[in-house]
């Protein structure tokens, strides 16, 4: 694939402004046709053998483009690589035709136990080393390009010696790899771990980029929490107009997972990441502007 | 490429493989991270904190969702079983459930597959509502395993009606993937249907008396539904389940019957087969080879 690596989005299409497909929605996409772009949906809801889920899926892609995101992969485990989750999830591609597949930069534990969470890895060369050769394993198997998000994260480690930029951009250039670059995580870990989240936005490899993820979270008293929870906050939308400016044209997902509101709220907020889209894309240098 | 690359791994550099077994350990604990002087001191090794949280306390925010994220998929997938222990009790089978069965599967749909199991020796159960609760969960993981079991390939009908008046004694019937058929000594679909209503209220889903009952559990339209069977069509559909055929299960069920009843019988199979029919029961049919 490093063929491609050198251009925009590592030449994967821009499909515009995507939701997350979620169940209390299903109904009113599948009667009304809203106009979305695409959907994005969670990979391991649809591994399965039939029923409701698998049914809901086929309608979806009948009308809709999608996405596959998965939340179990555990690249960053030290557990084996999950050689029977990796050949549903192969198999479930073939169903979509996903244009990428990504999964978060994360491990969900160890001891051959998955704890189901998207726990942050130590930001070491090591861990970049080992990271991305599973990484790359997994890509040559899929053989659709593999994109990692960053995830929100609220423990960090002493052992640590690179930025969380510097280790998702090493683990992406050294396997060849997209990146899902979540705008709301990168404000969430920012404030938890009290980092300049534009150095982070400016710091990733930009043509790497082939999606970004827009959320709300909550705020706690200590800490803030990535619930998927609300609308984006203004600082999220800032970021989120830096990173365009940086990398031109991506596709860009809303994503709602908690208190999910209804279908008209949620469509609303992708017009609004689509007109602060045109926008920065506007302001931004010509060779960035146009889409393919 | 891919033939190359199946069942590759990389091998993890030993100091990542101590820290998340360390983490991996703490996340399973009950008790705070925070409240252990020892633990906190281990962590403040490995984990940085910040002038708002300890490296303890920042354990403890992954700690507390390991289990708030697993004992929520446990109480959707056995609704009927929380209402008839209540929630304290139920949290408690929860917990010990999983400090027994840590999650192993990347999909949380396998989540409770083996608290039925669990159940049956679980010391911290109230001993009078044991059997009605083995029963309770049998009957709940079945929901979770029919509602997303593999759709068959639709019947022939022409097949069927192609097949000539002797092959049917020899056929065997295959059952669709997601019809289950079984016995329990309580009423659990009645139960189950009174802990919907309980959740509104919060009461605790009584005991009734014990009760046989037969059920078959299948999907139509994408939803799952229960039917009660008398007792001669669960032996019935459960021998065909097994792969017997059609005559010898017939038979099995109208031995030591009168000659009345085995005609009453013959009416009621004719019935029962009908309904089994328009449900999608029956997902493919093998006729046996003439002796």
């Amino acid at each position: 694939m490093s063929a491609a690596s050198a251009q925009k989005r590592l030449g994967l299409p821009d499909l515009g402004i995507g939701l997350g497909m979620r169940v209390p929605h299903y109904e009113h996409i599948f009667e009304h046709k809203p106009k979305v772009d695409w959907f994005e949906v969670i990979s391991e809801n649809f591994m399965i053998g039939g029923g409701r889920p698998v049914k809901n899926l086929e309608r979806a892609l009948a009308d809709y483009r999608i996405v596959q995101h998965g939340v179990s992969l555990s690249i960053g485990s030290t557990n084996p690589l999950d050689w029977d989750y990796l050949a549903k999830l192969k198999a479930l591609l073939a169903k979509t035709g996903s244009p990428w597949v990504s999964d978060h930069l994360c491990w969900a534990g160890s001891d051959c136990l998955n704890l189901h969470d998207l726990l942050p890895l130590p930001y070491t060369e090591e861990a970049v080393k080992y990271v991305a050769e599973r990484a790359r394993i997994v890509q040559d198997y899929l053989e659709t390009r593999f994109v990692i998000e960053n995830v929100s994260s609220y423990m960090t480690y002493t052992s640590s010696t690179l930025s969380e930029w510097q280790f998702v951009s090493a683990i992406a250039d050294e396997a060849d790899l997209g990146i899902l670059l979540d705008v709301n995580n990168i404000y969430v870990s920012s404030q938890n771990h009290g980092f300049d989240p534009n150095a982070y936005v400016d710091g990733v490899p930009h043509h790497r980029v082939v999606q970004f993820h827009l959320a709300g979270h909550t705020r706690f008293e200590k800490y803030i929490i990535d619930t998927h929870s609300g609308h984006v906050i203004d600082e999220v939308w800032a970021l989120y107009t830096r990173a365009l400016q940086r990398t031109g044209s991506v596709s860009t997902l809303i994503e709602w997972d908690d208190e999910i509101p209804p279908f008209e709220e949620l469509a609303a907020e992708a017009e609004k990441a689509r007109e602060i889209r045109d926008r920065a894309l506007t302001a931004a240098e010509p060779s960035l502007r146009a889409r393919p | 490429m891919t033939d190359g690359t199946f069942g590759r791994q990389a091998t993890p550099p030993p100091p990542l493989t101590e820290l998340q077994r360390l983490l991996t350990h703490a996340f399973r604990q009950e008790t705070a991270v925070a409240d252990d002087a020892a633990q906190s001191a281990l962590f403040a090794v490995h984990v940085a904190g910040n002038d708002r949280l300890s490296p303890a306390e920042q354990v403890d925010i992954y700690r507390r969702q390991f289990w708030l994220r697993h004992e929520e998929v446990l109480e959707e997938d056995y609704p009927g079983l929380a209402a008839m222990l209540g929630s304290g009790p139920f949290r408690e089978l929860s917990v010990a459930f999983l400090a027994a069965h840590p999650p192993r599967d990347p999909n949380l749909r396998d989540l409770g597959a083996g608290v039925p199991a669990f159940l049956a020796t679980f010391p911290g159960i109230d001993e009078t509502k044991r059997r009605a609760a083995l029963d309770m969960a049998r009957y709940e993981l079945a929901f979770v395993d029919v509602f997303d079991a593999l759709d068959p390939p639709p019947l022939d009908a022409n097949k069927l009606t192609a097949l000539a008046p002797d092959a049917w004694e020899r056929s065997r019937l295959v059952l669709s993937p997601w019809v289950r058929r079984m016995r329990f000594d309580y009423p659990v679909h009645r139960m189950r249907l009174a802990a919907r209503d309980a959740k509104e209220t919060g009461d605790l889903v009584p005991i009734p008396e014990p009760q046989p009952v037969h059920l078959a559990l299948f999907r139509k339209a994408l939803v799952v539904h229960f039917e009660e069977l008398e007792a001669d069509a669960f032996v019935l559909l459960d021998a065909l389940g097994n792969g017997e055929t059609l005559l010898a299960a017939c038979e099995r069920i109208a031995s030591g019957k009168s000659e009345s009843e085995a005609q009453i019988l013959i009416g009621k199979i004719g019935q029962w087969f009908r309904f089994w029919a328009a449900n999608g029961f029956i997902a493919e049919v093998v006729v046996g080879e003439r002796r």
